[in-house]
């Protein structure tokens, strides 16, 4: 109870610093004491009181647990659902756990379990291979920020709560078919490999981001600047170190499985069109498990409308908003489900244990503002503990922040970096580009909270 | 090693891929802004061709097809013709460095792009020349974005729309690169000696997915975005210019 009187108290006068404090301190850093710029000492309230659906065909359960039991490492913020997919027209299920929910990214990947799996781990299910006109066996390399994911494109029915997308290319990473064993030089040119479980630390990622498909009309036939994200490898001998980016269909494109979601039987529109994702606050000593909501479509039931959130329209291209912190422009900002901090860079010092991290000397409250291409702007108070101090029995915070890219200069374009932190206490919306919105919600790509 | 289409609105400097000193070059120039065509490769040298040694204009691209059935003079100046451009020779002192210089020519078209195809030069922690080596491997149009005492920043565009930054000390070094864009750069050009060590570093934080932080002793490499949307930098700690901070790699 003293603790929690404390917090409110300090997180009261942080509010009033906030506003104006935010611009106290040069950009510079450090020279007057340990000033951090954009933050004070102290704890501001986290924000709470939002709706979390109840169990609907449209709403699945995402969960925050620490990841895979079987991995050594506790991966915090990691939040997850479970999907199931089937061979294309069968009943010839899986259903995969532990599916890291990802606003960051678009599309479906499964990590090729061994045969041994057990149910619920790792993709066993033999499913079909995406080919080209030539019968070439499609690959794919996607990037990621970490690294790349490497492995064949299959077609399968998926289904997430009461939804379903048939006939959907995904990714299998790691496809432990020996015709996709090698990762083509070409694609490793882009990061390291992240094709197993110590390196991806989930079963899956299902990138329910702000746009369609992971690539687009860039890899697809009559492309002039083609990033190389899909392969073609002869049917015989498979890929080789030597293979070569080739073009493909963006409709045969690994697809955000949102934007395939059918009709259901009693509605008259699919849910097709981006996600809410719910989670409840957390303390600040953060929570073991936390559960909330991810629902599908917006304005297209009667749980899932845009209610009193503000849009906050992104760049066409990429998605990204404006994040204006420390009195700095940040216009690659973003947010990122599939991160599991804050990041964003700051002189607030870096752990000694959890490298990658903040680890300030004692708590602190930092004010930022996004903008959104529509105009639409707002101020988000949020706090950032030492990460090395926080309880190592929890594993979801909302006070878990670490370094990005230095500032953003002449040069211009760096990002601020709204991972899983930002989600807990607010209903956050992704809206796809291209999908079909209600009267008066702007089209994609956006987020709204 | 084809330069597609796509640049060529705004292509370039040309690097010649070669696996000995070819100073012989100095002073080659292009006479015309190249229009380049598909059939179009390349020519290049690396510190050889510095910036004074090119004519003003920064539509360069080229070719060096088979000399000796092109207009060259081998006693004064050097006209090398390809499809909608001309490369002038115009040091050319002696026969003797002209008999070598041709003979160079005609070997260089054909060796040079299977040696820039596998070539392992790239950028982070060499010389300045290697800029041009990554933007004939990635294609990309190239400017001189910026220039401090104590350094230069070059500017690559790539055709799919990555900006890449090569910052170059005084000493002729790149000790940093940086990167924004829908896709990621080839980290195996633009890291150069540093991209196996990278590659195989530990990560900074292992607890979850994110950006990435490697620091080893000698290179600190970040990367961070996500899918459509990607920026980072890497940097040579002891390469950094005097007075120079690690934060102007951006």
């Amino acid at each position: 109870m003293r603790k929690l009187r404390a917090v409110v108290l300090v997180g009261a006068l942080s509010l009033t610093l906030g506003c104006g404090g935010s611009s106290s301190s040069s950009s510079g850093g450090g020279s007057a004491g340990d000033a951090i710029a954009g933050c004070s000492n102290g704890t501001s309230p986290s924000p709470s009181g939002n709706t979390i659906a109840a169990s609907a065909e449209n709403v699945a359960t995402i969960t925050v647990d620490g990841g895979l039991p079987s991995l050594p490492v506790t991966y915090v913020n990691g939040i997850f659902t479970t999907v199931k997919v089937c061979v294309p027209g069968t009943t010839n299920c899986q259903s995969i756990d532990h599916v890291l929910v990802d606003t960051g990214s678009y599309g479906l990947r499964l990590l090729q379990g061994p045969p041994t799996s057990t149910a619920g781990g790792e993709l066993t299910l033999s499913l079909p291979q995406q080919t080209d006109a030539s019968g070439n066996l499609i690959a794919e390399c996607a990037q990621f920020s970490d690294g790349i994911t490497w492995g064949s494109v299959k077609m399968v029915d998926i289904f997430v709560a009461g939804e379903r997308a048939l006939g959907v290319p995904i990714q299998v990473i790691g496809d432990s078919n020996p015709k996709f064993a090698t990762v083509p030089s070409a694609c490793s040119a882009f990061g390291s490999p992240e094709n197993n479980l110590s390196k991806l630390l989930a079963n899956g990622i299902i990138g329910v981001g702000p746009f369609p498909q992971d690539c687009g009309a860039g890899c697809a036939p009559g492309t002039r600047n083609n990033p190389g994200l899909y392969y073609a490898c002869p049917p015989s001998g498979g890929c080789t170190t030597g293979s070569q980016p080739t073009v493909i269909a963006v409709s045969s494109q690994v697809q955000n499985p949102v934007t395939k979601f059918a009709v259901l039987p009693g509605s008259t529109v699919a849910d097709n069109n981006g996600v809410i994702m719910q989670l409840p606050s957390v303390l600040p000593s953060g929570l073991a498990v936390v559960s909330g909501s991810l629902v599908f479509g917006i304005g297209t039931k009667n749980n899932n409308g845009l209610g009193n959130a503000t849009v906050y329209t992104g760049d066409p291209m990429t998605a990204d908003i404006t994040t204006n912190f420390a009195s700095q422009t940040f216009t690659q900002s973003f947010i990122d489900s599939g991160s599991n901090g804050y990041f964003f860079p700051s002189n607030i010092p870096t752990c000694t244990g959890n490298t990658g991290f903040y680890c300030p000397t004692s708590n602190l409250t930092c004010s930022a503002m996004n903008l959104g291409q529509n105009g639409n702007q707002n101020t988000i108070n949020f706090n950032v503990a030492n990460a090395d101090s926080l309880s190592g029995a929890n594993n979801a915070f909302d006070n878990l922040a670490g370094p990005n890219n230095p500032t953003p200069g002449s040069n211009g374009a760096t990002g601020f970096d709204w991972g899983l932190p930002f989600f807990y206490g607010r209903n956050v919306f992704t809206g796809i580009e291209g999908a079909r919105m209600p009267a008066g919600v702007p089209p994609g790509p956006f987020y709204a909270y | 090693m084809q330069i597609s289409g796509s640049l060529i609105e705004q292509a370039t400097r040309v690097v010649v891929c070669v696996s000995r000193p070819v100073s012989l070059f100095l002073g080659l120039k292009f006479r015309d802004p190249p229009t380049l065509s598909s059939s179009v490769k390349f020519v290049a040298t690396t510190r050889i061709v510095s910036e004074g040694s090119f004519e003003q204009g920064e539509n360069r691209a080229a070719r060096i097809s088979n000399p000796r059935r092109r207009n060259i003079n081998p006693t004064s100046e050097m006209f090398v013709e390809a499809p909608g451009f001309k490369l002038r020779e115009n040091m050319m002192k002696s026969s003797r460095f002209s008999k070598v210089l041709q003979w160079w020519l005609r070997s260089v078209s054909i060796v040079s792009l299977s040696l820039c195809a596998h070539s392992t030069w790239a950028a982070l922690g060499r010389d300045a020349g290697s800029v041009e080596q990554d933007q004939v491997h990635m294609k990309a149009a190239l400017r001189l974005a910026h220039s401090e005492p104590a350094y230069t920043v070059h500017e690559l565009k790539t055709p799919t729309g990555t900006v890449i930054r090569e910052y170059v000390s005084s000493a002729g070094k790149v000790f940093g690169v940086a990167w924004q864009g829908p896709w990621l750069p080839d980290f195996r050009q633009i890291l150069g000696d540093y991209f196996e060590p990278v590659m195989q570093a530990p990560r900074d934080r292992r607890q979850g997915r994110g950006p990435l932080v490697v620091r080893q002793p000698g290179v600190v490499f970040q990367s961070a975005g996500h899918m459509r949307s990607f920026f980072g930098r890497a940097y040579v700690p002891d390469m950094l210019p005097k007075g120079v901070s690690a934060d102007v790699v951006q």
